[in-house]
């Protein structure tokens, strides 16, 4: 019978309207990145003071990155790299760079948010890709994600 | 004054319009453009404009290592980017004459069909879309990012993920992927039934697309058409179960058929699909091999030299890599050959003689990505 | 419209010579097979593809009605066209390569057999610089025409531009 079918959806849409809603207030609320999830890369240090690299510059990440946005630079004779800057304008965050350094040296972070007034700001020198978090998130996780599964 | 617009008159074709579409209209799922020459309501001729989305994939992967193009193939189609990750590891696999391990095949099992229902999702929402319900669009993306939530704990990506291998996959499949799965595999039938009682008994929908771009059987091998939408026109015929690839001859599933091939049978099997790749994963959960997630690869990969083409059933049909190899570390030349190609290329075809309206259900009928398509 | 159902069928090459080779001679067509992986390379003579693409089209037996793609490699001195097929019926996979000259490679149109071929051709026409003879509408497909020189050939290299970062108050 003609009608029954717009009476049936009109049913599923009427359930919706009377369920809690989905989506989240963004800025207020935030959902976190689960620990594998695809972050800004972050250099690891052995000391901060004076700052030591677990880079040793070889530059092994620099030949390997799809996107060439790492570039590596060091002085002759030194284990540390000189120059470390990943280009975020160009990062697609393919973790390339993690998987083949073999020092061990990077590390792949939970935060996914860059933001810069110009494209300069995309270009990330050491200290600042060695630094811990660069935003102060304060997490309201949804009930709908309140494990990540940061248990293996 | 009179006269001359007279002559003007005629000199024009008589009868025809050329309408364009696109490249940014909603309807053309993407940047995809074409000049419909139309007879009143009627569409005579379609001349399909492609090419907004040309990155020169497979340029780029002439100039790039095995391992650097990997992440690209997740960009070709991107609802269903895992499949394409699948294919393009099982040729550069064979070409090596290395094979995962069973644990490894198990995960790239479910990691493909969960992003095949995903993309069937994504499907459901845009049909819903084009004949004019704009509420499926929001249902199915709702239960998409379930599905995105899982990958996000399991592979790192929600769209792209560079998550298999050459050899296997990244990471171990956790623990909590079941749990996930589990609820999802409670709530989820539940909803696709309400999902279902909305639109696809809805008469208006029917009658929209009962009976529509009727393809018969002869033409899509002809315009080499596959997936859902050879499947449509009553061809039993899925690469998982004719070319079993990563250990699909294990597991137990239907391959849903149309008997009509109009648009409608399209819709429903992939539905139905949906309903079959839940199953599959579920069995893959259920019996998950142990051992290792992946085998040992040499750290720069250097296939030996010779050629490959490897297919598998992506989301929307056939997907496929044609790799030539001349024992460098990067491919000597890449085909990729995706179903959008294809099946965009039979819509003059398809849609010729239908209305404008209808014209556009067909287009989205074959479940085209203009990401896969122009490459 | 009846259900035709495709299972899965072992296959073997040697099946697939033994009935090619036959009916490729009565036809007139010189076909040189090879093995490589389990696929089966069939090479022939640039003036026989369509020729020999009607044959696997029509014939009852064989029917290759399929068209998996078709593209072409640059070896430099000379450019392969890469034809790949399959019969439904049998199970059967076959890539049909053939040799053109690399200066200036010509090749006679499948698109009247195989009409799912029409694009590819145009793809790899525009990409290789290959003229197809007989294709219906060789119009630029993916690009937009204004670049020199053929995409996918050897010859033709990538820059990479190296980027010049303009501050923010250059904009205005
Ligand atoms: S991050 Fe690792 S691979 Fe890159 S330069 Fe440092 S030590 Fe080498
Ligand atoms: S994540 Fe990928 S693109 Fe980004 S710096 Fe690392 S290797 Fe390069």
């Amino acid at each position: 019978m003609l009608g029954v079918g717009l009476l049936k959806g009109l049913k599923t849409t009427l359930r919706a309207f009377f369920s809690r809603p989905v989506t989240i207030m963004y800025p207020y609320e935030r959902v976190r990145i689960g620990d594998r999830g695809q972050g800004l890369i972050k250099l690891r240090v052995t000391s901060f003071d004076p700052v030591v690299y677990k880079c040793t510059g070889c530059g092994i990440c620099e030949k390997n990155c799809p996107q060439r946005c790492i570039e590596v630079t060091k002085k002759e004779g030194e284990k540390q790299p000189e120059i470390y800057t990943v280009n975020y304008g160009l990062c697609m965050f393919c973790r390339i760079c993690i998987d083949v350094c073999p020092f061990d040296a990077l590390e792949m972070t939970q935060d996914s948010e860059h933001i810069g007034y110009s494209r300069q700001d995309f270009i990330w020198e050491k200290e600042k890709l060695a630094m811990k978090s660069l935003y102060i998130v304060e997490e309201k996780t949804p009930a709908s994600r309140d494990a990540d599964g940061a248990s293996s | 004054m009179y006269d001359e617009a007279e002559i003007l008159l005629d000199d024009l074709p008589k009868d025809y319009m050329e309408v364009n579409f696109g490249p940014h209209h909603p309807s053309t799922h993407g940047v995809f453009r074409f000049i419909a020459k139309i007879d009143g309501e009627r569409i005579i001729d379609i001349d399909p404009v492609i090419g907004y989305l040309h990155r020169g994939i497979e340029k780029i992967a002439e100039n790039r290592t095995y391992v650097q193009f990997k992440p690209l193939v997740d960009r070709l189609d991107y609802t269903g980017g895992l499949n394409n990750e699948l294919c393009y590891c099982l040729a550069v696999e064979k070409l090596m004459d290395i094979e995962a391990p069973p644990r490894a095949q198990a995960i790239r099992v479910i990691c493909a069909e969960l992003n095949r229902i995903a993309a069937h999702l994504i499907f459901f929402g845009a049909m819903g879309l084009e004949t004019g319900a704009f509420t499926p669009l929001l249902f199915g993306f709702l239960d998409r990012e379930t599905i995105l939530n899982i990958f996000e704990i399991m592979a790192g990506g929600r769209l792209t993920f560079n998550y298999i291998t050459i050899g296997g996959v990244r990471e171990d499949i956790r623990s909590t992927v079941k749990t996930y799965f589990d609820k999802f595999n409670k709530e989820f039938p539940v909803k696709l039934k309400r999902y279902e009682e909305l639109i696809t008994g809805n008469e208006i929908f029917i009658k929209r697309l009962k009976n529509v771009g009727i393809l018969k059987k002869e033409d899509l091998f002809n315009w080499g058409a596959s997936g859902p939408t050879l499947r449509g026109s009553g061809v039993k015929f899925d690469i998982r179960k004719v070319e079993p690839y990563s250990g699909y001859e294990k597991y137990d599933f239907d391959i849903p058929v149309g008997t009509n091939g109009d648009v409608y049978d399209r819709y429903l099997v992939r539905m139905e699909e949906i309903k079959q790749s839940m199953r599959i994963v579920a069995q893959a959960l259920d019996n998950l091999p142990s051992g290792d997630f992946t085998v040992k690869v040499p750290r720069i990969i250097k296939p030996p030299e010779g050629e490959v083409y490897v297919r598998n059933e992506g989301t929307k049909g056939e997907i496929g890599f044609y790799i030539v190899s001349k024992g460098d570390k990067n491919p000597y030349r890449l085909k990729i050959r995706t179903p959008s190609f294809s099946h965009i290329n039979m819509l003059n075809f398809a849609a010729s003689g239908n209305y404008i309206a209808d014209a556009i259900v067909i287009l989205g009928s074959f479940d085209t990505v203009m990401g896969s398509c122009d490459r | 419209m009846e259900i035709i159902n495709y299972e899965y069928k072992k296959t073997d090459n040697r099946d697939v010579i033994a009935a090619i080779q036959p009916k490729a001679e009565t036809a007139g067509v010189a076909v040189k097979f090879s093995e490589f992986k389990e696929q089966l390379f069939c090479e022939i003579d640039s003036a026989d593809i369509k020729k020999f693409c009607s044959l696997l089209n029509s014939d009852a037996e064989l029917s290759f009605e399929y068209i998996k793609f078709l593209t072409a490699v640059d070896y430099v001195e000379y450019i392969e066209m890469v034809y790949c097929l399959y019969s439904f019926k049998n199970n059967w996979s076959i890539i049909i390569k053939v040799k053109l000259d690399g200066r200036k490679p010509v090749v006679d149109s499948v698109c009247s057999i195989y009409r799912g071929a029409d694009w590819h051709e145009r793809e790899t026409a525009e990409m290789f610089g290959i003229d197809i003879m007989d294709h219906p509408n060789l119009k630029h497909l993916l690009l937009a025409g204004d670049e020199d020189g053929y995409p996918l050939r050897k010859n033709f290299e990538i820059k990479w531009e190296e980027r010049e970062y303009i501050p923010p108050e250059k904009f205005e």
